[in-house]
């Protein structure tokens, strides 16, 4: 039951920071509008989560940004999805510590991960819909990038003093002769 | 920790995908759709204020911060009633804004739908020359795509460009991907098509030399769009470009409403 309970509360609160990022970010000025909120805490749940729960995670965000979306439903369920399997298989193959470099790095790897994820796949399906001009040759997406992995990055190092202080997941293992 | 993905979960997970793309699609998910728009909808209601509020505040702040300084003291012991006084602003200042729509329509017979803005672009759409907002009313509310969308003095501010049941997505008239049929309100013989540019002003190109536009001139809906009426205000020409050697003139419009200002708005429904 209790469980449950932890899973249901979980899957309201990511609704919450959903809704605050569609509501109060979305509608604070350049360039406090392109931070994301969501994708920050699913690195966090990537680097500190049990198991596979980032899986879950990922997908339970890109469902409910696709359905308030007017683009193509599975755009966001795609671009959270790879960019929480491609984090995982850095954080595993190249930055096993836990060190703030490590979160800092991953974080810029995802940002970028998911932006160019979800042009690329805007862009494929805009071709059959009086397409613009493909949109990461345009410098905008470019300049927005940069603000959002400095963004990113220092949101990150504060949430990784944030946890370090308050939980014991970064803390080293030692192991004691007895 | 564990070493490699979990190939069970992953596949799990796609196949969970695809399904939920067969029941979007066959419109089966619909109630649990409307729920969450519901709930971002009212989310919206409440942090889209905030948020827009946070705003011009911060392009203000070093205005603010001078002015903090010298008026300091002074504050400390108006702060209870300037909190007040806010309190009381928001609540005249809504009522001024619905009364401004009742006057409006009462003046002009049209149909309207009032609806709150609860979210406006970012992540949405990553073009930073689409500048769209999201309206709690949606087609069951009786929109349609193409629907006029004014703000409280009648001014167009954009229109509907893609709907869910319970909400819509409008294209500002700043944007370079609305278009509206519009002419000059002196010289309605003057028409063409007015278009977005880069997310800030409207331009309207193709205008014949023979007309004599000014710095100033009202640029209105021409009617010849479906479902917009002639006559809405589309914003006042701040610059002509006109060379002797071209056939065409070009005329750059100011848009009259403040984006920061946009929570109310009316959707004409004729």
């Amino acid at each position: 039951m209790t469980k449950y309970f932890k899973l249901a509360l979980q899957i309201f609160l990511s609704y919450c920071l959903i809704i605050l990022q569609f509501t109060f970010i979305s509608s604070a000025g350049v360039p406090f509008n392109l931070i994301n909120l969501p994708l920050i805490l699913l690195i966090l749940v990537v680097i500190l989560g049990r198991k596979d729960y980032y899986l879950y995670f990922a997908f339970l965000i890109g469902f409910i940004f696709d359905i308030f979306s007017f683009n193509i439903f599975s755009i966001y369920i795609i671009s959270f999805f790879s960019t929480a399997i491609a984090s995982r298989y850095l954080q595993l193959s190249f930055f096993t510590n836990r060190s703030i470099y490590s979160f800092i790095v991953i974080t810029a790897f995802a940002t970028v991960i998911f932006n160019f994820s979800y042009q690329i796949i805007d862009s494929i399906f805009s071709i059959y819909q009086n397409a613009n001009s493909f949109i990461i040759a345009q410098v905008w997406f470019w300049r927005a990038l940069s603000y959002k992995l400095i963004f990113h990055s220092i949101i990150m190092a504060l949430l990784f003093y944030v946890v370090k202080f308050t939980s014991r997941r970064l803390r080293p293992y030692l192991l004691e002769r007895k | 920790m564990q070493k490699t993905f979990n190939k069970k979960k992953i596949y799990f997970i796609l196949a969970l995908f695809i399904l939920l793309v067969f029941l979007h699609y066959l419109n089966a998910l619909k109630p649990i759709e409307k729920t969450i728009i519901g709930g971002i909808n009212k989310g919206g209601e409440v942090f889209y204020n905030l948020g827009s509020n946070w705003k011009p505040s911060f392009k203000g702040s070093q205005e603010e911060r001078n002015l903090k300084e010298n008026n300091e003291n002074l504050q400390i012991q108006v702060n209870e009633l300037l909190a007040e006084k806010a309190k009381w602003q928001e609540v005249e200042r809504e009522n001024d804004k619905l009364r401004n729509y009742l006057n409006f329509f009462e003046d002009n017979e049209y149909n309207k739908v009032m609806a709150r803005v609860v979210a406006s672009d970012n992540l949405l759409s990553q073009n930073a020359n689409q500048s769209n907002i999201y309206l709690n009313k949606g087609s069951e509310d009786g929109l349609r795509e193409g629907m006029a969308v004014i703000n409280e003095e009648g001014i167009l501010v954009g229109k509907i460009l893609s709907l869910h049941d319970n909400s819509a997505q409008v294209c500002l008239s700043i944007n370079e991907d609305c278009k509206f049929a519009a002419r000059f309100s002196e010289q309605s013989e003057a028409q063409g098509v007015v278009q977005g540019s880069l997310g800030l002003t409207i331009s309207m190109n193709l205008i014949p030399q023979e007309y004599d536009i000014n710095i100033g001139d009202l640029v209105v809906s021409s009617g010849l769009e479906k479902n917009i009426p002639p006559g809405l205000i589309i914003g006042e020409v701040s610059s002509v470009s006109k060379q002797s050697n071209d056939i065409w003139q070009e005329a750059i419009i100011e848009p009259l409403y403040n984006l920061n200002k946009i929570d109310f708005l009316a959707v004409l429904t004729l």
